[in-house]
């Protein structure tokens, strides 16, 4: 289903997403462990990737399908089309050939199983989560595979969600996060050279959606549905040969079909872009940044040491210290990596009141060129390392973390020990190295801003 | 940092009897000599711990012209104490590897770290210091401050959604501590002097007035004796009162329309009833949270069926309803309307779904189906130590306590549909109504 998200509860502290490590060859089954729990990881028969750890101590399951199958890929046909993976997804669970929407919500509803879906740039997911008693789980798979075999895509379904996803882009209208936001993408990934995948609106524009056929959908999916384009992530109380039973036969669902090919890499402009958009707010929403980083780059953990520091662990970060602790600037800053398929965003963004607008700008910049320059301290070195692996326990202490990491992992192709991977090499990175990847790597000529806001009184 | 507290409307209910066995259910509680209550749970999942510390004071305590003071001390919590000056407080919790935060809500203020089990005391060690030894700078109050006002802002100002629910609250309550909003207003916010929250720590911030909860992967009797070692010479306020400011009857249906820069109109429908704490009639607030299920526990429910798919009137539509507030609350029925419809549409639409409910019980096959939801809820909320404490920490600090809450599952199964066609009947009335629309300038 698609739904109209506005909760804004939580602290927006952003962490970087996981790490990079080199490609490895599928083998036939491989085990690891994550936190305390045994990892198993194969292949089904036709070509689906599965990661699965058990754990029995509470009767539950927890499934997670991701799929290359992104807003990147909106553009991938001859035709552009913003907003198809996202309908796509969002049509997944509103009826199939052999169940309708209503049967779907009440089968799941009336177990106590809860269902989900979302769509992103790079990965589009479909959650499932069950009690682990026989009768409860064998319906809810037998009804995923009801629902996976043959999604309708009917035509009337599809005009009352687009105009759902219609009614969403007048509320992004009105939300100047959501504004800055898409300005940002179409900055940095949309230049005279080139147009890439990760500029396109993944939640459509009026056009493009009034545009989407049923057609486009079913093709969609026929194309990027498929097993060896998804990975099956589980973690709970099954057996692994349950699980081996399962795994095959959501991948015979699927079917056959290919991985999606991989992204193009960003090609960056040689000058960012400033970008000022005028806003009935009381506050100004401030963003910058640039392309950076893709999975497997050999300056990740420099860079992920760095932003932590710079802007990625709240009350101990630079910016958080300086605009706001030191000047009562802002409620909300920080920066972040985003390691995606292909060269994800490094971002820093603040609101402030609209008065202290330029100002905030000039601290964040006299802040980042500081940094690029001077580079951390050994001290800052030091409390972060020290912060990172001392909250390591807390990535694994539940089925739903875990089983987003799996997710992960074999989304982009980690190995299954990456998190002591991750731990051991950020343990290692050395100030000079964390100088010498910012100086390369962050480029102040190339950062676009984006500034959403009223012009001050 | 702010947090809205929303009922936890999570409810399903399954008939299964599992077969294996649960976490222990068991929560273990010690009452310190100066009033303060330890409550602990062990979960021996993974090597974790979440320890919280909850203090009986919210907005719903405060008078007007010094809104937003509970929450402006929250921030203040941070800012240094004797032995732990500065931002000396931030650094010990980042070192020791702990995801820490605050938030205030209409009936309390509570703080947290989740770490690595073994560092406890480092949390205690704290949280007993600050609980008695704020320092309340000047200096960093009047930075401070501003932050909180950019939070408003954030929050608030430039969220017409949010504008709206807060207009509903102002509208909707008379004399009820629920009448203002937890940031407070601006107005006050920019008066706010640190001698506001100087007289407000010192009047609420004592052991007999808070709540430690404990869950994690610990020793029961540990816990018990290191929170004696640090909470337990912290003297208690003899003189705390509370005054329970409570609602006047409603007696005149009330409608609002909030025009503000937006693109997308809005509304929220709302009714006064019971909850848990002060409901005469003890099951009331359940058959509610069951009726806010069978309209809005998921998408074969009653809204999302008629509303969003069926007459196609609403983007989306959901209820709101918090059992676990500390008074009388608000029943919320809310939506946004679809393209190419309009407000009023809804707003009919929503109040013939009422009406609905009042002529006719609901039948036994969708409420089992909420029922269910309910149940299987309560299994999976056992895969989060923090949910769990955030669980009883809510029951306590709203006075319902965690035994009764303990007992939800059960209360809930007992619900009959009879029973929800009374509660209808009984508080969704015009004259208990508020109706608040957004209408986009």
């Amino acid at each position: 289903m698609l739904t109209l998200n506005n909760s804004n509860i939580f602290k927006t502290i952003l962490f970087s997403l996981f790490l990079c490590v080199p490609l490895i060859a599928q083998a036939a089954q491989t085990t690891g462990k994550i936190g305390s729990l045994d990892l198993h990881r194969w292949t089904t028969s036709n070509g689906m990737q599965v990661l699965f750890a058990p754990t029995h101590e509470l009767p539950i399951v927890d499934l997670r399908l991701v799929f290359d199958a992104g807003g990147a890929r909106d553009v991938a046909g001859k035709v552009p089309k913003p907003g198809l993976a996202k309908l796509t997804n969002g049509l997944v669970f509103e009826g199939s050939e052999g169940i309708s929407a209503n049967e779907i919500a009440k089968t799941f509803e009336g177990l106590g199983v809860q269902y989900g879906n979302s769509s992103h740039r790079d990965m589009a997911v479909l959650d499932l989560r069950s009690l682990s008693e026989k009768p409860i789980i064998d319906t809810a798979l037998n009804t995923l595979n009801t629902i996976l075999a043959k999604p309708s895509f009917d035509s009337a379904v599809l005009d009352r969600e687009r105009n759902k996803l219609l009614v969403a882009l007048n509320l992004a209208e009105q939300n100047p996060s959501s504004k800055a936001s898409l300005a940002f993408y179409k900055a940095m990934y949309s230049n005279s050279q080139q147009e890439h995948p990760y500029a396109s609106p993944s939640n459509g524009t009026k056009e493009s959606l009034e545009a989407i056929q049923r057609q486009d959908l079913v093709d969609y999916y026929q194309q990027y549905y498929v097993a060896p384009n998804a990975i099956l992530a589980v973690v709970g109380d099954l057996t692994i040969e349950r699980v081996k039973i399962l795994a095959e036969r959501l991948s015979k669902t699927l079917g056959d079909g290919e991985h999606a090919p991989a992204l193009p890499a960003v090609q960056s402009a040689d000058a960012g872009k400033n970008i000022t958009i005028e806003h009935p707010s009381t506050q100004t929403t401030i963003v910058l940044g640039q392309p950076i980083l893709k999975r497997g780059d050999d300056d990740y953990y420099a860079l992920y040491l760095g932003n932590h520091i710079l802007g990625g662990s709240g009350f101990s970060s630079r910016l958080v210290k300086e605009v706001r602790v030191k000047r009562g600037l802002t409620y909300s800053v920080g920066s972040h990596f985003i390691a995606m398929r292909a060269e994800g965003p490094f971002q820093i963004s603040l609101t402030t009141k609209n008065q202290s607008a330029a100002e905030a700008v000039g601290i964040v910049n006299e802040v980042l060129l500081d940094f690029i320059k001077n580079g951390p301290t050994e001290e800052e070195i030091e409390e972060s390392k020290l912060n990172i692996s001392g909250s390591f326990p807390l990535r694994t202490a539940s089925n739903k973390s875990i089983v987003e990491h799996l997710a992960v992992i074999g989304f982009y192709n980690l190995p299954e020990n990456y998190l002591d991977i991750f731990k051991q090499k950020i343990q290692s990175v050395s100030r000079e190295q964390i100088i010498d990847a910012f100086k390369r790597r962050v480029i102040p000529a190339k950062m676009s801003t984006i500034i959403v806001g009223a012009k001050a009184k | 940092m702010v947090f809205m507290s929303v009922g936890l409307n999570q409810t399903a209910l399954a008939k299964t009897n599992t077969q294996k066995p649960i976490n222990k259910d068991m929560v273990s509680e010690k009452v310190l000599a100066n009033g303060l209550k330890v409550l602990v749970k062990e979960d021996h999942r993974a090597p974790v711990v979440v320890s919280q510390i909850w203090y009986k004071v919210g907005s719903s305590y405060e008078s007007s012209g010094t809104t937003g003071v509970s929450h402006a001390l929250e921030h203040m919590m941070f800012k240094g104490t004797t032995k732990y000056p500065g931002d000396s407080f931030n650094k010990i919790v980042s070192r020791n590897g702990a995801e820490d935060n605050a938030f205030t809500s209409r009936d309390y203020t509570a703080y947290y770290q989740k770490m690595e089990k073994s560092r406890l005391e480092m949390s205690f060690d704290l949280e007993a210091d600050r609980m008695r030894n704020l320092l309340l700078p000047e200096e960093d109050f009047l930075k401070e401050i501003m932050v909180v006002q950019e939070e408003r802002r954030w929050r608030t100002e430039d969220k017409p959604q949010a504008l709206l629910y807060e207009q509903l609250y102002v509208t909707a309550f008379d004399n009820s501590g629920y009448h203002h909003p937890i940031i407070g207003w601006m107005e006050d916010l920019k008066k706010m002097t640190i001698d506001d929250l100087k007289q407000w720590y010192q009047t609420y911030y004592s052991p007999n007035n808070a709540i430690l909860v404990v869950v994690g992967d610990v020793q029961t009797e540990e816990v018990f004796a290191l929170a004696d070692k640090y909470f337990a010479p912290i003297k208690p306020f003899p003189n705390l009162v509370i005054k329970k400011r409570t609602e006047r009857v409603q007696r005149a249906s009330k409608r609002i329309e909030l025009m503000v820069p937006a693109k997308s109109a809005y509304i929220n429908l709302a009714f006064k009833v019971p909850v848990i704490n002060t409901a005469k009639e003890n099951w009331e607030p359940y058959a509610l949270e069951l009726m806010a299920g069978i309209l809005d526990g998921g998408d074969s429910t009653r809204l999302n069926q008629e509303l969003v798919k069926g007459q196609q009137l609403a983007a989306s539509a959901g209820t709101g309803y918090s059992a676990n507030s500390r008074l009388d609350n608000l029943f919320i029925l809310d939506g946004t309307p679809a393209e190419g419809k309009n407000i009023q549409q809804l707003e009919k639409a929503l109040l013939e779904e009422i009406n609905k409910l009042q002529q006719t019980p609901v039948t036994n096959e969708e409420l089992e189906r909420v029922k269910n939801q309910i149940v299987a809820s309560a299994v999976y909320e056992k895969d989060s130590i923090f949910y769990q404490a955030m669980k009883i920490g809510q029951a306590e600090a709203s006075g319902v306590g965690w035994k009764t809450e303990a007992e939800y599952v059960q209360r809930i199964r007992e619900i009959t549909p009879a029973q929800i066609q009374q509660v209808a009947k009984k508080y969704f009335k015009a004259k208990n109504m508020t109706v608040a629309v957004l209408d986009p300038q």
